[in-house]
């Protein structure tokens, strides 16, 4: 398979899914079958990779678990709604995945723990008692017997013909007691051995062996038991050795007996050790899988919030005058129709403010060419009045030079006033971009105050409460000619005597923070009718005012991406809010 | 790619601790404390002959247990490397094998059985007969015919279960010294002929 087939698989999560989930399964199954394997053959250890790779996948997978749970936690915690939002859905997810797994647990485990209790209880490990009771008993009757023989009057009375005829001792005792199989005589001479010659002892072991019962000897086919006795006739020392043999069955179902009851006991003794660690073998290979079901419902809610973040992303851009951004619709998508819905609703919103942009236009140029035809039509006026004058007056032989300087002197002070209205508003035309620095907010305003204070003694600034660590990124030159707008608007309100507040705060708007500053007078208020119309271009209630000031000052702010409006009692003061941006929280922020 | 992207950071979150995790199980089986000589020899008939000696056993672990039922055992891993050096070929041969000489006392009999591969090979009246044959240096007739011109090296790993448990308690083998000692692959010296 090509690199790039490989990548376009991996890029597809469902793909990813799946194969997270079989390299899962496959782990599992191999490690736990080379551990199983091990321990069946006692090579516990031997391959520490294995029993390393056994126990430290679940731990990285638990510890990639906690990680997630934590980085999506921390996201939730910066109050990040997107995040909490898929924090939910995701321990929602797993809630149901741990909660349909909980009861096959509690049940496997208590299953396991029922058999566990059946096969070790206290039943077994009685009927295997009995068993062992019941060989136990047939052992030491073939034992009893072989004593009560070696130990009988007639094997004495036997033994003491043996020098003359060994054969009639054997024929005497099959005779009397048919159970016996074998027998060897010896004494330092001679050496006789009657029966299955399968039972005898070499002679330098029974010289080894004392007397009374011989320790069991297993052959292939029968266990051969054994009793030593020995005597003494004539002066002569005998040996005689007497055998019986346990048939083959016995041994077979003995040694089960023995090999399950050593395994029984083990369990017994470890009952509890084994119980924990069952669990734990059994949570070891249940994290992964839990933490497959915790993927699973990653990738759910990825799947699910994907949309919602996208809409966000569109909305922003939208709010930021994007109109011509659009969201991708695909046919298999479960939210095509959010997409669909919102990228018409866009469309249509584009092409109304496209309109109202138009209208807009229109009416500005209407509104500005029918305030500048005022406000230059206000000094005409005098200056055609004195020039009529002066006209007049020069058909006289003599006119005054009084006439004349005075005329002049108004026509020059109108086209002054001309002149500098004509200034203004090229300046308020020509706004040219701010150019952010760094501003200490507190003592910006104090340097602007300090200067206010001079000229207008009579008026009492308040500034105390701005925080002294407060800084603003904005353009200092554009920033002073808001406040100086502001504030000489506030002291042209008080006429004599006042008080000036500002404050400034932090306040948080969608994902940004933004800086608050209130500017407050204590004059007579703005009349509710005429507060829409303060930022209107050549709105103004002073004879010599422009009206172009407080235009200007929200053009400033607009240019910062701020607001500005302005709240107002008639009789109680007037309080102009500036928000500018001081953080933005996500904007630069990448999706987890 | 999502899920590998924090799996992957899920690696490098745990580090510290799984590498603790895994130098505590790495050192797990470097506990040896009985120490043991091993050596071979080869036979007139050319077959390989292994012989094992425990210098030295702790006999009141290995008695508390098969008194109380269990088995002991001693373990011997064996590994021959044969590399053999024709006149027209070169060729290596690897071979491992197991062989267990374990003690335990038939429940039955009461007697001390001895087993070597599982097989009886002597029964004993008393603990100190048994304990002897146990301890006795351990020779091995491997089935492995050699030739004069082969190159032989021989390993062995020997351990001493004290304690012989079933599955799944075996794993407590892997706790240092409790029921298990672990030596470390030993190589075996040549010995001359028996």
């Amino acid at each position: 398979m090509k690199s790039h087939v490989f990548k376009g698989l991996l890029k597809n999560s469902v793909m990813t899914v799946i194969l997270l989930y079989l390299l899962v399964i496959i782990l599992i199954l191999v490690f736990s079958s080379s551990v199983l394997g091990g321990m069946d053959q006692n090579r516990i250890g031997e391959t520490p990779i294995h029993l390393l790779l056994l126990f430290s996948i679940p731990l990285l997978l638990v510890a990639a678990l906690i990680y997630t749970v934590i980085y999506v936690w921390k996201r939730v915690r910066t109050r990040h709604s997107r995040y909490r939002f898929r924090l939910r859905i995701i321990l929602f997810l797993f809630l149901i995945i741990v909660l349909i797994s909980l009861p096959q647990t509690v049940l496997s485990l208590r299953f396991v723990n029922m058999v566990f209790d059946r096969w070790f209880g206290s039943e077994v490990g009685t009927a295997l008692d009995s068993g062992l009771e019941i060989a136990l008993e047939y052992y030491a009757d073939l034992n009893r017997d072989l004593e009560y023989i070696g130990n009988s009057p007639y094997l004495a009375l036997s033994m003491s013909r043996a020098h003359n005829s060994p054969e009639q001792v054997w024929k005497e005792l099959k005779t009397q007691f048919p159970g016996i199989e074998g027998i060897q005589l010896l004494n330092d001479e001679n050496f006789y051995l009657f029966g299955d010659p399968r039972l005898a002892y070499p002679r330098q072991e029974i010289d080894s062996l004392n007397e009374g019962l011989t320790p069991k000897r297993t052959l292939p086919d029968f266990s051969i038991l054994g009793f030593r006795k020995d005597f003494l006739f004539a002066g002569e020392s005998y040996a005689v050795v007497l055998y019986r043999t346990i048939p083959r069955e016995f041994d077979l179902h003995a040694r089960n007996i023995t090999g399950v009851l050593e395994k029984y006991r083990q369990f017994r003794e470890y009952d509890r050790l084994f119980r924990i660690g069952l669990f734990l073998f059994y949570a070891i290979f249940l994290v992964p899988l839990l933490f497959m079901g915790f993927v699973v419902a990653m990738y759910i809610s990825q799947r699910l919030i994907q949309p919602f973040i996208s809409l966000e992303e569109a909305t922003r851009r939208v709010a930021q005058g994007d109109y011509s951004f659009r969201l991708l619709s695909r046919e298999k998508d479960d939210f095509s129709f959010l997409s669909d819905s919102f990228n018409s609703m866009v469309k249509e919103l584009e092409v109304s403010r496209k309109e109202v942009l138009q209208t807009e236009k229109v009416s500005a140029w209407q509104d500005i060419a029918q305030r500048l035809a005022h406000e230059i039509r206000n000094p005409l006026t005098p200056i055609r009045l004195y020039a009529q004058r002066v006209l007049v007056r020069m058909e006289d032989e003599e006119i005054p030079r009084e006439v004349i300087r005075k005329g002049m002197d108004r026509i020059l002070v109108e086209v002054d006033n001309l002149n500098s209205l004509l200034t203004e508003f090229r300046e308020f035309a020509r706004q040219r971009p701010p150019v952010a620095e760094t501003i200490n907010l507190r003592e910006f305003l104090y340097s602007m105050v300090e200067v206010l204070e001079e000229s207008s003694p009579d008026v009492s600034f308040m500034i105390d409460d701005i925080p002294g660590d407060l800084y603003l990124q904005a353009d200092a030159g554009q920033l002073r000619q808001v406040f100086s707008n502001l504030l000489s608007n506030g002291i042209n309100a008080l006429q004599g005597d006042g008080v000036i507040i500002l404050r400034a705060d932090l306040v948080k708007k969608g994902y940004t923070i933004y800086c608050r500053i209130q500017v407050s007078d204590s004059g007579p208020g703005i009349p509710e009718d005429l507060q829409d119309k303060v930022f209107n271009p050549y709105f103004t209630t002073r004879e010599k005012g422009t009206g172009l000031g407080l235009s200007i000052v929200e053009r400033i702010i607009h240019d910062h991406r701020g607001r500005i409006w302005v709240e107002s009692a008639p009789g109680e003061g007037t309080t102009f809010y500036l928000d500018l941006p001081y953080e933005e929280l996500y904007g630069k922020d990448s999706d987890h | 790619m999502q899920c590998l992207l924090f799996l992957k950071a899920g690696l490098r979150r745990s580090s510290p601790q799984a590498f603790l995790f895994f130098a505590f199980v790495l050192v797990l089986p470097l506990f040896p404390a009985e120490e043991g000589g091993c050596s071979y020899f080869i036979s007139e008939d050319g077959t390989l002959l292994l012989s094992y000696t425990l210098d030295d056993l702790s006999e009141s672990k290995i008695r508390r247990s098969v008194e109380q039922g269990h088995r002991a055992e001693i373990l011997l891993t064996f590994r021959v490397q044969l590399n053999t050096y024709g006149l027209f070929s070169v060729g290596g041969e690897h071979l491992e094998f197991d062989v267990r000489r374990t003690a335990y006392r038939d429940q039955i009999t009461n007697d001390y059985v001895l087993l070597l591969n599982d097989r009886e090979v002597s029964v004993y009246r008393t603990w100190r007969e048994l304990y002897r044959a146990f301890s006795s240096p351990l020779d091995y007739s491997s089935g492995i015919d050699i030739k004069e011109s082969d190159d032989l090296t021989v390993k062995v790993h020997p351990r001493i279960i004290y304690k012989k448990l079933v599955p799944p308690f075996s794993l407590m083998y892997l706790i240092p010294g409790k029921h298990m000692y672990n030596l470390p692959w030993e190589s075996a010296i040549e010995g001359s002929h028996h």
